[in-house]
């Protein structure tokens, strides 16, 4: 039997050197669960060290989740021990995320930064914003401080010891069997017309509604809002790519956790009546009556 | 000298997330520190019992699969010093965890506790290979039941071909009013059966399902017979010799009044 040729027409990544820096070069059409796969082989086609300690990915128009590149540079830094310094992308939503968790210097159009990318001095994203709460809020509703109406508590920092959150990977995924239907924004939204249960996950790159209750052990991953048209009370992260525009509207709030870009907070435990959205403001997730009108 | 300790039973329901979550709680309480871990992947629950379901971020999953630094994932217990949940994956299933994974893992929690508690699924696959990979004790819950003592037999079996020192055993949900009628097996009975070292009974007892519901360990309760046997059994781990009462007095009423009036004298028994 011949060894497995690869197909001649399968989308390839190509491996450049730009400022003599190894780059891979990510075309959109090569399926991200190749992606490792194709850059193994790459690196293995090389003399050993040629490629040199450290490296860039250039994924040009390719849209590419939080998690999907953290398990990119996770894999070239544990499988080749070659550090991603570099990222050449136009996905806005991940650049933040890039710069500041990552430590990637972005590159747009091969050019260097504007001085508006570069990485912030000050990431303490998790840290509870408002000064009247110096205690971590505690998690015990009996000995908490009574939330103001309306505010979730921010989880204690000291829960998350380095202010990064990224997507769970979900295994157990529900397909997203309806086609998500394309909107003029070219925002897509996946209708799932059933509960979720718990040990159910969805993970979808755009907004998600849910025909039904989310159960708790549940979850849901979106890079846009979620609209829960049940009562919600397993985990939602919504702006999962970072997008902290992002909201979670439900019919019943009585959620496990609420996560919103990077922010994570645990709403209290006796849920009001009626719908409600819980979205950022001033830094913090909070909690609101939901008014027949989208927030903001 | 840290020390795993693997909770286990080849059945399900007889005990062992209650048992792993009281343990746990009840060695911080001796100013141990603690990582209870929940190895049932795909059906967590030891994080609700010890309530602390809101807080999980990451899991066990994500630990291994290097997408967050093990103390990202560890939840601290704000009620007491010194206790610590890894939560299992929800969305998962048994096999994103090889043993290999586990051995490394448990080594790495050892570094920072004293005591890590693995919560084992049942069965005697991958969720148990995963288990016990890094165990350095085993400890097996059994209730006293002809079906439960069957499997615990069939663990036991197991537990002694992977090279571990000679497992202890638990009996849990134990009514000694039904033993003293002949409708339960005794410790006897099941000792007979099972031929290993008695750790400590656990009574049958409506404070564990209380308890269960609030997500606060009996063996946070001073007053609660349950978490003193818990208590009991988890200073015995640590090498004190500490009697193991018959349970009976306290169970039924016309026990301790039997008692108080000198006619029943509490009987002393191991
Ligand atoms: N000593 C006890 N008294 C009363 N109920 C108990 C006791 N131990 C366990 N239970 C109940 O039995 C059920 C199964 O217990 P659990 O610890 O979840 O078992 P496992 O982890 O072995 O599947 C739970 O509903 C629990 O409340
Ligand atoms: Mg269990």
């Amino acid at each position: 039997m011949a060894p497995p040729t690869p197909a001649l027409d399968a989308p390839q990544i190509l491996l450049l050197f730009r400022d003599e820096i190894a780059v891979f070069q990510i075309p959109e059409t090569v399926e991200f669960e190749g992606v490792r796969e194709q850059i193994d082989r790459l690196i293995a086609l090389e003399p050993p060290d040629a490629l040199g300690p450290t490296c860039r990915l250039d994924l040009g128009e390719r849209p590419i989740t939080l998690l999907d590149l953290r398990r990119l540079v996770h894999h070239l830094d544990q499988t080749h021990s070659i550090e991603v310094t570099g990222l050449y992308s136009s996905t806005q939503a991940i650049h933040r995320f890039a710069q500041r968790e990552l430590k990637l210097k972005l590159f747009l159009d091969g050019t260097p930064p504007p001085e508006d990318l570069m990485p912030q001095p000050e990431p303490t994203d998790l840290e509870p914003a408002s000064a009247t709460a110096p205690e971590a809020p505690d998690v015990d509703a009996s000995t908490a401080p009574a939330p103001q109406a309306g505010q979730a508590l921010d989880l204690d920092p000291d829960d998350i010891l380095d202010a990064e959150l990224q997507t769970p990977t979900p295994s157990d995924e529900l397909e997203p069997e309806p086609e998500p239907a394309e909107e003029e924004s070219g925002v897509r939204t996946l209708h799932v017309p059933r509960t979720l249960r718990s040990g159910h996950a969805v993970s979808f790159d755009g907004d998600v509604t849910i025909f039904g209750d989310v159960n708790p052990g549940a979850q849901i991953t979106a890079a846009g809002s979620v609209i829960v048209l049940g009562t919600l009370k397993g985990v939602v992260h919504a702006g999962a790519t970072g997008d902290e525009q992002a909201f979670i509207l439900c019919l019943q709030l009585q959620a496990t956790q609420l996560r919103i870009g990077t922010r994570i907070a645990i709403p209290p435990k006796e849920g009001s009546q009626g719908p409600e959205v819980a979205l950022v403001r001033e830094g913090r997730i909070v909690i609101e009556p939901y008014r027949s009108r989208l927030p903001r | 000298m840290s020390e795993c300790l693997v909770i286990t039973s080849g059945k399900g329901g007889v005990g062992k997330t209650t048992t792993s979550a009281n343990l746990a709680v009840a060695l911080a309480r001796e100013g141990k520190k603690v990582a209870v871990v929940d190895a049932d992947i795909g059906l967590r629950n030891l994080d609700v019992i010890l309530g602390l379901e809101n807080r999980i971020v990451y899991d066990l999953v994500n630990v291994i699969e290097g997408q967050c630094r093990l103390k990202q994932a560890l939840i601290r217990d704000k009620r007491i010093e010194g206790l610590f949940l890894l939560p299992a994956a929800q969305t998962r299933d048994k096999n994103a965890v090889t043993p290999d994974d586990m051995k490394k893992l448990v080594d790495d929690l050892k570094e920072l506790h004293d005591y890590v508690i693995i919560d084992c699924p049942a069965g005697i696959e991958q969720g148990f290979k995963n288990s016990i990979a890094g165990a350095d004790r085993a400890l097996i819950v059994t209730t006293p039941e002809v079906s439960a003592i069957r499997d615990a037999d069939r663990i036991i079996g197991l537990v002694e071909a992977h090279d571990l020192p000679e497992p202890e055993l638990i009996l849990n949900r134990y009514r000694a009013g039904m033993v003293g009628r002949g409708d339960m097996l005794g410790r006897e009975d099941v000792l007979e059966i099972l031929a290993i070292p008695l750790l400590g009974i656990v009574p049958d007892h409506e404070d564990i399902i209380i308890s269960a519901n609030r997500g606060i360990p009996a063996s946070f309760d001073d007053d609660s017979v349950v978490g003193a046997a818990y208590r009991r059994i988890a200073a015995r781990l640590g090498g004190a010799e500490i009697e193991i009462p018959s349970f009976d007095d306290k169970q039924t009423f016309w026990g301790s009044v039997a008692r108080w009036m000198g006619l029943a004298p509490a009987r002393e028994v191991m």
